[in-house]
């Protein structure tokens, strides 16, 4: 995410059009995020919004001692996380059947591993999906998953593990068949 | 130990994420068992298609950037309710003080006129006998 402290800060002073290039820089990536958690295009539409609004809100409290690019992602996550809890809370699970299907920005529908990826991934239990979006695709520890899901850290490592075995499990069905290697002791 | 224990295992452990005591049970099972060594290198091939999935950006609606760039406060207007600007309207109360109190004053004395007529319009109405 190509997001410069430069343009938070002319954010911060007020500058004209700054929060427009700000948002014009970042929203194709933090969609992304919040789709991959949320697996619904209208929803992730809403939620992304709903982040730009908390990044105004909370400008004035960025210090620049972070990277502004992992910021705005921890925003986009707690976002999508808020909206999964509620719905969860809620009993309302999104069905898997009416998701949209979206392309991938580079214009190529190829059934390659990140394809099929994709569409597993949206067919994950919500809790499921998250802990293995934030951990295996964004990078994030256990442990801080596991604070922002409200759960321990051995709870998102069980989601964590099934949501892997289960993609393993997708992908061999779409028949990608992987050689045989000898694993290094370690 | 039996594959049906090790499994639970190996995508934790073809991520990393076991204690080391565990990994060390796991890489001794690996070493012998073609069956979980397969299964490891296929959590590994999921951990390693995962990983590119950040680069790869999921295409937004086409309504969408339009519709968050207007929700954004930055974009937000208040619409002006008054047709001059309040300053305006102070400085113009002020300098015609005399001339809005005389008209206030007018529309004072023409509204208690307008009363005085329609309370005896009313009253004489009441004291007209019923006709049969």
């Amino acid at each position: 995410m190509q997001l410069t402290r430069e343009l938070v800060e002319a954010c911060k002073r007020g500058d004209p059009g700054a929060f427009d290039d700000l948002v014009r820089t970042t929203y194709r990536p933090v969609y992304s995020l919040v789709y991959r958690i949320v697996a619904n295009a209208d929803d992730a539409a809403d939620v992304t919004q709903e982040v730009y609004l908390r990044v105004w809100r909370s400008l004035r409290t960025f210090r620049g001692d972070a990277d502004p690019g992992t910021w705005l992602y921890r925003v986009a996550a707690n976002a999508a996380l808020t909206f999964v809890k509620r719905r969860a809370r809620a009993g309302t699970p999104t069905d898997p059947a009416e998701m949209p299907d979206p392309t991938v920005a580079d214009g190529t529908d190829a059934r390659d591993d990140a394809e099929l990826l994709e569409r597993a991934l949206r067919q994950l239990p919500p809790a499921h999906r998250a802990a293995v979006v934030l951990k295996d695709v964004y990078g994030w520890s256990c442990e801080e998953i596991g604070r922002k899901m409200g759960s321990t850290e051995g709870a998102v490592k069980v989601r964590l593990f099934r949501a892997r075995q289960r993609l393993a499990d997708e992908l061999a069905g779409a028949g990608v068949v992987v050689p045989l290697k000898k694993r290094k002791s370690s | 130990m039996r594959c049906a224990e090790i499994r639970p295992y190996l995508p934790g452990y073809a991520g990393g994420d076991l204690r080391p005591d565990t990994t060390r049970i796991v890489d001794e099972h690996v070493a012998s068992c073609h069956g979980c060594r397969d299964e490891v290198a296929r959590n590994e091939r999921v951990r390693a298609g995962l990983a590119t999935l950040a680069a790869r950006e999921v295409e937004p609606p086409a309504y969408f950037l339009d519709a968050v760039l207007e929700s954004t406060p930055a974009r937000r207007r208040l619409v002006p309710i008054l047709p001059v600007p309040p300053g305006d309207l102070v400085r113009l109360v002020q300098e015609h003080r005399d001339t809005i109190a005389s008209a206030a004053g007018a529309m004072l004395v023409a509204a208690g006129a307008a009363y005085a007529l329609w309370r005896a319009v009313r009253g004489s109405r009441r004291a007209e006998p019923a006709t049969s």
